[in-house]
């Protein structure tokens, strides 16, 4: 297993080897400011990597993204299977139908106009307005849910799917043929087969969670370095652009491996054919 | 073989049906007729005894041997098991008695779960009695239906079709059944994998004191091991007989032409290929009558009106034909 995280993650190197010099030359042909950055004054200190006063680096701007994205996967992913689980074994009931309606909505709908939406809901129930303190895992709530939603309506509806097909198959026929509960056939027989088709395909979802976490970090105010990104493009700030951009490109790549090595933990066929 | 002795029926079938029901309309639903899989089929299956039902694929008898099991719910008749109504059991007596009752898939590789290793098939089926000393009965197990022990440890990708149906038939043995069914699969060289199989169940049959349902689509590896046998056609049990009185009086002109066709077997005198016209209909559009009206060649009036009954011909032998 640790060979093939290794050999995987050497293919890190040639991406980040065209995302460099790619994004290098993009920021050199773009016009030098996109506006006077009015109202939108970078902070004194902006680097990506400062971490405030007596803080760990993990609160620094991409520590406090990298959380952010982790807090958000891990929703996503949690809340995400029990709800395809919950619709597919009462296929057709009102719950399977508005699990199902939610999970378009969070498909179909770009973080930026969720987020939009939410801090617009938020600011109805008078929640919203002041700058909210960062430190209380509350507050990580809906900017968590917000970039974490995607994932959530592509785990649901993958596990729903998978499961819907498995429950049709000769092989749940067989374990209720044996005399096993219904809850035993669904836990020995199809969770862990749902879960491998789940991990199979998490790799495009996982990458559009990171790419789409900055918008919504600049929307919700919170103070990773998806704030400081939009504020360094507005202001022409190129050096932060261009840090930022390639920090974007490796967490994505990041994410696509974790994919991988999670679908290859559960999926020894796949380790071997791809050692071989 | 069917004696005095043993005439108590271990499994009754009564007229038993499965439909699919089809619906139309854009907005609001209505019913729209049902697809027949499976008509007002009835037959019992005495105690240590091989049935054997044949018919071509298409002709209903995966889907009997998932409605025997209650794999899938009876559109009407019912299923008794020694007594019991499989319909009025719930829960933990169902499950009880679905042990009693097992079935080896047709789709041999389908039926196992693709990542589940032999052994685990094996271990998960044992009753629970047997589940401490899992390891000796699961050896036991393979070695009766002739399967590797090497092989305990794969899954099902690295065995061969003929290695997952001996699998599939070690996890039906595993839950000590009393009647197994045996559904037998589609396939170009079926027939000499079909006899082996057939020559393993007869001998663990009479070891095992286990009754049989085995279908299949040809009659002829089924004839020298059956005790009865049963004619299917187009989701209708149509004939039922023992061997020996099936191959000399075969009584439906289905079985008749079934059995001329089928080499190895001494059909009408004069041993002539009597040739059907046209094919078996398909469930969403069964003739108006008996099924069979349009390729039969003794067609009447009276069998554009009705179904036939399914009724004694001579004792034992059993037949769907107003003809006879």
């Amino acid at each position: 297993m640790s060979a093939f995280i290794f050999r995987r993650a050497v293919w890190l190197l040639p991406i980040m080897l065209v995302v460099v010099p790619s994004a290098c030359l993009l920021l050199q042909v773009s016009p030098s400011t996109l506006c006077d950055g009015r109202g939108l004054v970078l902070p004194a200190s902006h680097s990506l990597f400062a971490a405030p006063e007596n803080g760990s680096g993990w609160q620094s701007p991409v520590g406090n993204s990298i959380r952010l994205m982790l807090v958000g996967a891990a929703l996503g992913l949690g809340l995400g299977f029990p709800m395809g689980l919950l619709a597919a074994l009462g296929r057709g009931n009102w719950l399977d139908k508005s699990i199902q309606a939610l999970c378009s909505l969070f498909i179909s709908l770009p973080g930026l106009v969720l987020a939009g939406l939410v801090l617009g809901v938020m600011a109805w129930m008078g929640k919203a307005g002041a700058t909210p303190d960062w430190e209380k895992p509350a507050a990580w709530l809906a900017p968590a849910l917000v970039t974490g939603s995607g994932l959530l309506g592509f785990t649901a509806r993958i596990v729903n799917e998978a499961l819907l097909q498995a429950l049709g198959q000769d092989y749940a026929l067989a374990a209720r043929a044996k005399g096993l509960t219904e809850r035993e056939m669904v836990i020995r027989h199809l969770l862990r087969n749902t879960w491998i088709t789940v991990t199979n395909r998490l790799t495009p979802a996982l990458t559009s969670l990171v790419l789409g976490s900055w918008l919504v970090e600049a929307v919700f105010g919170y103070p990773g370095m998806g704030r400081l990104f939009v504020q360094a493009i507005l202001q022409g700030e190129r050096e932060l652009v261009w840090s930022g951009v390639i920090i974007y490109a490796f967490l994505a790549a990041l994410a696509g491996l974790v994919a991988d090595v999670l679908a290859a933990a559960l999926e020894p066929r796949l380790r071997e054919e791809r050692q071989r | 073989m069917v004696t005095a002795e043993n005439l108590a029926p271990v499994l009754q079938v009564d007229r038993l049906s499965y439909y699919i029901p089809l619906w139309r309309g854009y907005l609001v639903r209505q019913p729209a007729g049902a697809l027949r899989i499976l008509d007002s089929t009835s037959f019992e299956l005495y105690s240590g005894e091989m049935l054997v039902l044949v018919g071509e694929s298409g002709s209903g008898k995966s889907s009997l041997a998932k409605t025997i099991l209650h794999l899938a719910s009876p559109g009407f008749g019912r299923v008794m098991y020694r007594g019991q109504d499989l319909a009025q059991l719930r829960g933990e007596s169902l499950r009880a008695v679905r042990r009693k009752l097992q079935l080896v898939f047709q789709d041999a590789r389908a039926a196992l779960n693709p990542i589940m290793p032999a052994r685990e098939v094996l271990a998960e089926a044992l009753a629970p009695g047997e589940r401490i000393r899992p390891n000796e009965r699961i050896l036991e197990l393979a070695e009766l239906v002739e399967f590797s022990p090497a092989l305990l440890s794969c899954t099902p990708g690295a065995l061969s079709d003929e290695q997952c149906r001996r699998l599939g038939l070690a996890r039906a043995l595993a839950a000590e059944p009393e009647v197994i069914v045996y559904d037998a699969p589609v396939r170009p060289d079926a027939d000499q994998a079909g006899l082996g199989m057939l020559r393993l169940l007869r001998s663990l049959q009479s070891s095992l004191s286990l009754s049989c349902l085995f279908l299949d689509r040809s009659p002829s590896p089924a004839y020298r091991y059956a005790d009865r046998v049963g004619v299917m056609y187009a989701g209708r049990l149509i004939e039922l007989a023992p061997q020996e009185e099936l191959s000399r009086h075969p009584l439906h002109p289905y079985s008749q032409a079934l059995l001329a066709a089928t080499p190895g077997i001494r059909g009408l005198p004069g041993d002539k290929v009597l040739r059907l016209p046209g094919e078996s209909p398909r469930p969403g559009n069964l003739p108006g009558g008996c099924r069979f009206h349009p390729r039969c060649r003794y067609v009447q009036p009276v069998c554009l009106e009705a179904d036939a009954e399914w009724r004694q011909a001579s004792p034992g032998h059993w037949v769907a034909c107003h003809m006879v």
